[in-house]
């Protein structure tokens, strides 16, 4: 549903959405602040998730590229920071220059599979987070090898918070402007066909490619806040199998829509990390659950609430048939 | 020179194997199937655990060849075959069962290698300075084997001849009265008996974990985008030469970045060459 931004329901609508994620932020800071222990753990990694995902949403839920490589975008944040953090950097400019050499890192990975389709896309992002995890692994001089290494202290702890609180409401209002833009429809054009949307003059690779360097951007930034409140990062935390299970949130959660990273995060780290069903059975759950979700449900958790609430309405009133089965129903 | 060379080969045999199952199954039903690594990793620890409860060697290896086989069709029974219409949702698909079975192999044997006991273990070929050893050599052997029974097959029988119609085009194959799913199972058989023969042949020369295929899986990904999507002749053309380039990057450059030299090469062949080293029909399977 497209509401057009130049009207006065587009703009009630807009500001209901900035209320609702303002409170999300609000919310997102009391539970980082007030849950402790291991639950404390989940919640901060529900919403490191979802500032990650955003991103993720843009190339895989709009644009329905499987991009594997948002977990190298995540680790590039994390490392990079710890890295210059530990060179004596102050940690804004550490903050910075992590993402932005991160972005860099997108946009050569960008530059070689934006031209590529489908199943090469796939393959590619997976076999480049495979290779990042083997330099975090072996570089053992700068990432402190396959047991990690420990991570500066560069903002205090409830800095962190408040951050890792504004950055939630910020970037899930920041894709929602860019959904609402021509390139979300760009994106959205090249999902539905992307023949088609290259025949009518979408640049498909250029947008590809703006879509992947801005998802790396905020892989990035969640990557430094995650570094800072966990003290400690190790290659084992930015596996191909934690970038497959970002998809899988995703999926679950219904790509493309505004929620779906964080009802995406919060149902697969729900799942590895507060049920505990013995190693590996909380993973196989996950992976029947997503098979049967993009068997079933291609719209995921969301897209599914969406399509059950709708049904029993009334057509929608601007349709034209509407006025005239309203006036049958009165007579 | 010649014993980083026939290294390479060795590599080059294994990444064969996996890469011709690969571009089978994405011939028929372009699935580009990563839950391969699972099926090869079950196959091994079945070939594991019956050789471990006192078979011989060779009842076990035929174990974990038909149980690749077996979980391979399970893939494609359960899974693969609701999902013919709706391509987009393969790699999604794929990986899901990638992890279901990573992890059903973690939940039944634990995240701890095992090691594969053979009889032809303690054998060492040596001719002149370049020495193989007896693990490596089977696996050449079984390799070769293999993929001769899979062309006699796909180029001799009618079984072989309407699989390769289906690859070329599936709606005139249907049209001319091919049964489709059959043809489907069958590419999962074969790619999965072809799995269980790599797990076998490669298991005794690294251990048994659940994770043991993954390099494996990504560079054989490699050498279906070097021969080009579908194509099983580009698939052991490829096989070869990126073996022979990883073992040269393992040998001259840094054994730790080995399959990081195939991803340089995915990257190479992107870039120049979009289509794949021989421009196939990407459709083709023979």
């Amino acid at each position: 549903m497209r509401v057009p931004a130049w009207t006065a329901a587009g703009w009630t609508r807009h500001a209901a959405t900035a209320a609702g994620l303002t409170a999300l932020s609000v919310v997102a800071y009391l539970l980082l602040k007030g849950v402790q222990g291991d639950r404390g753990q989940v919640v901060l990694l529900v919403v490191v998730w979802a500032i990650a995902l955003t991103g993720l949403n843009l190339i895989t839920g709009l644009g329905g590229y499987p991009s594997l490589a948002h977990v190298s975008f995540f680790g590039g944040g994390a490392y990079l920071s710890a890295y210059l953090l530990g060179k004596g950097l102050p940690m804004a400019l550490c903050a910075l220059l992590a993402v932005g050499g991160t972005m860099l890192a997108g946009l050569v990975v960008a530059l070689v599979f934006s031209r590529t389709r489908g199943q090469y896309f796939a393959i590619g992002t997976m076999f480049f987070t495979a290779v990042t995890n083997l330099v975090l692994t072996n570089a053992a001089g700068v990432t402190g090898g396959p047991n990690g290494r420990p991570v500066d202290l560069g903002f205090s702890l409830d800095t962190t918070l408040v951050l890792l609180a504004a950055s939630l409401g910020l970037s899930l209002g920041a894709f929602y402007v860019l959904s609402r833009s021509r390139f979300g429809d760009r994106l959205r054009a090249i999902r539905e066909d992307e023949d088609l949307a290259q025949h009518v003059g979408v640049p498909t690779a250029r947008v590809k490619l703006i879509a992947m360097v801005v998802s790396s951007a905020f892989g990035a930034w969640a990557g430094v806040l995650f570094a800072q409140y966990n003290g400690v990062i190790a290659p084992s935390q930015f596996t191909f199998v934690q970038g497959f299970l970002m998809l899988v949130a995703i999926g679950l959660g219904g790509g493309g829509r505004l929620l779906a990273p964080l009802v995406g995060s919060a149902v697969v780290i729900g799942f590895t990390q507060l049920i505990k069903l013995g190693p590996g059975v909380s993973q196989i759950v996950l992976g029947v659950l997503f098979i049967l979700v993009t068997l079933l449900v291609p719209n995921g958790i969301l897209g599914g609430i969406t399509a059950l609430w709708r049904r029993p309405r009334p057509a929608v009133p601007d349709v034209p048939a509407a006025p005239a089965r309203a006036k049958e129903v009165a007579s | 020179m010649i014993q980083v060379l026939v290294n390479g080969v060795f590599l080059g045999c294994l990444f064969a194997v996996v890469a011709v199952g690969l571009t089978l199954v994405y011939g028929v039903m372009e699935v580009p199937n990563f839950a391969h690594a699972g099926v090869i990793v079950l196959a091994a620890y079945t070939t594991w655990s019956v050789s471990h409860a006192g078979a011989p060697f060779v009842v076990a290896a035929l174990a974990g060849i038909a149980c690749g086989g077996l979980v391979s069709v399970l893939t494609e029974v359960v899974a693969y075959r609701w999902i013919i219409t709706k391509p987009a949702a393969a790699p999604a698909v794929a990986l899901g069962l990638l992890l279901i079975l990573q992890n059903v192999a973690l939940r039944l044997y634990g995240g701890e290698g095992r090691s594969l006991d053979t009889p032809y273990d303690t054998v060492l070929l040596k001719a002149g300075s370049v020495s193989l050893p007896g693990v490596k050599a089977a696996l050449i052997v079984l390799a070769v084997l293999s993929l001769a029974a899979l062309h006699l097959l796909l180029s001799r029988t009618s079984l072989g001849r309407a699989m390769r119609a289906v690859a070329q085009d599936r709606e005139a194959a249907a049209i001319l009265g091919i049964p489709m799913r059959r043809q489907y199972s069958l590419a999962f058989l074969i790619a999965g008996l072809l799995g269980g023969v790599a797990a076998v042949a490669y298991a005794p020369t690294f251990q048994v974990s659940p994770y043991m295929a993954d390099d494996v899986l990504l560079s054989a990904f490699v050498v279906v985008v070097l021969g080009g999507l579908g194509s099983v002749w580009g698939a052991v053309a490829g096989g070869l030469v990126l073996g022979v380039v990883e073992g040269l990057g393992a040998a001259y450059v840094s054994a730790a970045y080995q399959s990081a030299f195939g991803f340089l090469i995915l990257v190479l062949i992107l870039v120049l060459r979009p289509g794949g080293l021989r421009s196939t029909n990407a459709r083709r399977v023979a």
